[in-house]
């Protein structure tokens, strides 16, 4: 099974359940990963092995990397800023209105492929589900299951009171 | 949640930035795992974000009386133990000592951080020395806030005491740690 993104020079990359995607070298590079695959090896018939992601999830990440194909490539000068930035576009926001499992996924593939950008957007918008919701929601939000005792989660109350809301 | 814990500490330090210090600290007590990454993620942003921008100066209260001391120094925050509830903030002057002063007075009184804008207090616990060169350049701050025109009238000021006069910060966040307000320079 193969499916193209464009037109162009190509690379093929591989879902770890074996399908093919063949996808124009300026998309594949915004993976970091990639791009200095790319460069090392040279031009090649040879499909990229991903082990790491399957098809639904490359597809996804290769739509981010196809949209964000002609922005500039983010430096270290940009790691401090955008760390600490939370918005997150029109677009990219609609992007990641997915199931929760696929959005771990996404962020998970990006850490993989090294794109930080989509990395970023990612933790955001997990930030911002995280955001404003009491602990009970937050749980409830993400499965996860309160491992405390009563006094345990008291305790932790009480060395958080010294910091108040104003 | 099924993502490992390098990826959590981006995610909690986005939080960092958008949330309050206490919203951001509760987020402790979800679970177990949050618990032990949410304080590692606090004290990092603060290091980070307080970089040699922290200073204070030391005053001698006598009598009820403030007595300038010193100059000011440039503090950074080095850890943060939510067991204890304390910071341990680092002199970086020159010599990379702390202020005789400071050291000297410990033995025999009460030292906090102060604010004289508000009267907030934060108890300074204790001075911890160097291992490897025995020079004292650490001090660790206990957070409970302190009132300065209730708390401090069941201080004896009979005795010497040292304070910290006021924080100079950029930004706002260590206004939220102390509770107090800022003096910007």
């Amino acid at each position: 099974m193969t499916s193209e993104s464009s037109e162009g020079k190509k690379v093929t990359l591989k879902s770890c359940d074996d399908v093919e995607f063949k996808v124009e070298i300026p998309v594949a590079s915004r993976s970091i990963l990639l791009k200095n695959m790319i460069e090392d090896v040279g031009e090649t018939d040879q499909s990229i092995p991903l082990p790491n992601v399957n098809e639904k999830v490359l597809k996804k990440v290769l739509e981010w990397c196809q949209h964000h194909v002609n922005d500039p490539q983010p430096t270290n000068d940009d790691d401090d800023s955008r760390r600490r930035n939370t918005e997150i576009d029109d677009w990219d926001q609609r992007f990641l209105n997915v199931e929760q499992d696929m959005l771990f996924e996404i962020i998970l593939a990006a850490n993989y492929l090294d794109i930080k950008p989509l990395l970023d957007i990612g933790c955001k918008t997990v930030a911002n589900m995280i955001k404003g919701k009491s602990p009970e929601e937050i749980r409830n939000t993400f499965n996860i299951v309160n491992d405390f005792t009563p006094e345990e989660e008291e305790q932790i109350r009480k060395e958080n009171e010294w910091a108040e809301d104003r | 949640m099924s993502l490992p814990n390098e990826l959590l500490i981006g995610i909690f330090t986005k939080l960092f930035y958008e949330s309050s210090i206490k919203q951001f600290l509760n987020l402790r007590i979800i679970c177990k795992r949050w618990n032990q990454i949410i304080p590692i993620v606090f004290i990092d942003e603060i290091k980070s974000f307080y970089e040699n921008k922290l200073k204070c100066r030391i005053i001698s209260i006598y009598n009820g009386i403030p007595f300038f001391v010193q100059s000011s120094y440039t503090i950074n925050f080095s850890s943060y133990n939510p067991l204890t509830q304390t910071f341990l903030l680092k002199f970086n002057n020159k010599n990379r000592k702390l202020p005789n002063i400071l050291k000297h007075d410990l033995l025999s009184s009460s030292i906090f951080l102060y604010n004289l804008y508000t009267g907030k207090l934060v108890f300074i616990d204790k001075i911890i020395d160097d291992e490897f060169t025995g020079i004292n350049h650490c001090i660790c701050i206990n957070i409970k806030n302190y009132d300065i025109n209730n708390d401090l009238k069941n201080i004896n000021l009979e005795d010497e005491k040292i304070f910290i006069e006021g924080i100079l910060v950029h930004g706002n966040l260590l206004s939220k740690i102390l509770n107090c307000d800022l003096i910007i320079n």
